[in-house]
């Protein structure tokens, strides 16, 4: 029913058909015999997103040719044993690579029947439309397109359900993986665009899982050179509201994005210099914001709107994104050139090397900061010392002080209210202050990470309130001890938080779970039970 | 029964992760080395640096590696990497 949790269910091939069956409730067996049965002995069929190769089998078992594709290297290891298990090996040539890349990768009118079963909804609608073109291409005469996929039904009350299932199951996907699908919606006008004639062959599942052949209705042209849209750096009230929204839920999704693809950034003609960055809103129109005046090409890869830098250590932002991107945008054609320019801090996640050896195109590292970007290409693609490293300037030590503080005052402030309402504003207030306090003085506060200096100002803070609260405010001791506590953990909080904020210090948030949480739990602890502890 | 499980999959790859940004730091081999530059360009840090002993490059600030992976990934001869700590 729900390939939404298709995402998830492709970290692990062992459980990968089982899941399958499960989530179509068994009716992919079903399916699978439908695509089988318009497989003809001798066939020349490509699968692309073979899986672990359930449905391959069959179709060799049937007698025909298969080359099968799959992006998932363990998936593809799981195929290869189970077709030399059955004896079929000859019969199948597994292949490694993306979507994109298969239609580009073998000659023209080389397959009779091209499967893709699962895999259409994974790929937006740039990737979909490219994608069934290079299909055409590589439909021989009288072939056929065979796709089985989640659709929307058409009649009215399926249709109703079928949501009603679907957006709670995509809201927990997007959740666990920050990626979704996207169900097919008017898949015969999908199908004519791209120039097939389809028609439903079956439907499953109430019609929200259908078997659709397809079968070139024209022949290709050359495809003529789509215009680049131009982007330019704007400030409207709409982007005001945006930038605003971006510095305060720079934790939360969804975050804003602009739809991926090429763009033009002033005039550029066929020499002008490749950029290349993640589709999060905010890095776009930082990028535009910092290239004024500047004629250059931007490619805007698909990151799930995610920054540069999060997203290439999380696997959004990686070799096959770019490469995807390139041929998507045949940017082969745009530029006669073959260098790209990408983010520095890209570096973690895209595989340079992998996008010369496939593409051809030569990678270079550009600056760190966008605002750099002048500079760089005005040295003529090289940087110095000062646009090479990740810095941590006061200005955004204190704007990340106030965002960070927002994101827990609402959490700390409805803890506070539960466990004693009379500390909820000094609370409030004095975590804005450690923020404000370990960002101002940053560099100068000791040790490397944020946790240290966390520990330092908690010590300090500790010491000064023991000293002044008995001595200089003669305050009772069970005062000054919460005070010292509370105002100890808050320290602490607020310098491990700093951990993950900038790239310049170890991956933040693991640091902070695994020190932080049993700290401040002992924290607490002591804080409630000091009163009984005093009275004994 | 939890074996195999995509949730299984999903703590061992954070427990990977924990083990490489907790633990490891960097390392360049200088026999594998063969001077391309490509870990001081990436490094968003700056522990490589440009050296004259004939090796081009060294590894000259290894305590500010932060385990970003940048110069693992980039390198071509496998000489930068990221390995456990030795204290």
């Amino acid at each position: 029913m729900a390939t939404v949790f298709m995402k998830w269910l492709e970290t692990s091939p062992a459980d990968y058909d089982r899941g399958i069956a499960l989530l179509t409730m068994g009716r992919i067996r079903r399916v699978y015999e439908c695509i089988v049965s318009m497989i003809q002995p001798n066939d020349r069929v490509l699968e692309v997103g073979c899986g672990t190769g359930a449905l391959a089998l069959r179709c060799a078992r049937r007698g025909a040719q298969l080359t099968a594709v799959d992006i998932s290297p363990r998936m593809l290891a799981v195929a290869r044993r189970r077709a030399s298990a059955a004896g079929l090996s000859d019969r199948i040539q597994w292949r490694l690579m993306d979507a994109a890349s298969a239609t580009e990768h073998f000659p023209p009118n080389s397959f009779d029947k091209i499967i893709l079963s699962l895999i259409l909804s994974e790929l937006d609608k740039d990737e979909l439309q490219y994608f069934l073109s290079g299909c055409l291409r590589l439909l021989a005469d009288g072939g056929k397109l065979i796709i089985a996929d989640e659709v929307v039904p058409r009649a009215p009350l399926a249709r109703l359900l079928f949501w009603l299932v679907r957006i709670p199951l995509a809201i927990l996907t997007w959740l666990l993986t920050r990626t979704t699908t996207h169900v097919l919606g008017d898949y015969i006008t999908l199908l004519q665009q791209a120039g097939f004639d389809g028609q439903v062959v079956a439907t499953y599942l109430g019609g929200s899982l259908a078997v659709l052949a397809a079968r070139p209705a024209i022949r290709l042209a050359e495809d003529a050179l789509p215009e680049v849209p131009q982007l330019c750096h704007r400030v409207t009230p709409w982007t005001l509201a945006k930038d605003l929204w971006c510095l305060i839920m720079r934790n939360v999704p969804p975050y804003p994005s602009i739809k991926p693809g090429l763009y033009a950034i002033g005039q550029p003609n066929a020499n002008a210099s490749v950029l290349v960055t993640g589709n999060y809103d905010l890095t776009v129109r930082r990028v535009l914001r910092d290239t004024q005046g500047i004629d250059a090409y931007l490619l805007v890869v698909n990151s799930a709107g995610i920054n540069v830098w999060c997203a290439s250590g999380g696997g959004h932002f990686t070799a096959d994104k770019v490469i995807a991107a390139l041929r998507i945008n045949h940017l082969e054609q745009v530029v006669n050139h073959r260098h790209l320019i990408l983010p520095q801090l890209s570096a973690t996640g895209v595989d340079g090397n992998r996008i010369t050896s496939e593409t051809g195109w030569d990678v270079r590292w550009g600056p760190v900061y966008s605002k750099d970007i002048p500079a760089y290409l005005a040295a003529g693609q090289q940087k110095d010392d000062g646009i090479r490293w990740v810095d941590f300037p006061l200005q955004i030590r204190l704007e990340m002080a106030v965002v960070m503080w927002g994101f827990w005052a609402l959490i700390l402030g409805l803890a506070t209210l539960l466990i004693n309402r009379g500390v909820f504003w000094i609370g409030l207030v004095g975590a804005l202050f450690y923020y404000l306090l370990t960002g101002a003085f940053f560099p100068w506060l000791p040790g490397r990470d944020g946790f240290r200096k966390g520990v330092f100002l908690a010590f300090l803070s500790m010491v000064f309130v023991l000293v002044g609260g008995i001595w200089l405010g003669g305050w009772d001791t069970l005062r000054t001890l919460n005070t010292a506590l509370g105002l100890g953990a808050l320290a602490l909080f607020a310098g491990a938080d700093y951990q993950g904020g900038v790239p310049h210090m170890r991956g933040g948030e693991v640091v902070h779970f695994i020190k932080v949480v049993p700290l401040e739990l002992g924290f607490l602890l002591l804080y409630l039970f000091l009163p009984r502890l005093l009275r004994l | 029964m939890a074996e195999g499980l995509p949730m299984m999959d999903v703590l061992k790859s954070f427990s990977e992760y924990v083990q490489i940004t907790l633990f490891c730091s960097v390392v360049l081999d200088r026999q594998a080395c063969n001077s391309c530059e490509i870990c001081y360009e990436v490094c968003p840090v700056g522990c490589f640096r440009l050296a004259e002993d004939g090796w081009k490059i060294e590894l000259r600030y290894p305590d500010l590696c932060i385990a970003c992976g940048a110069c693992q990934l980039q390198c071509p001869s496998q000489a930068a990497r990221l390995l456990p700590k030795t204290i």
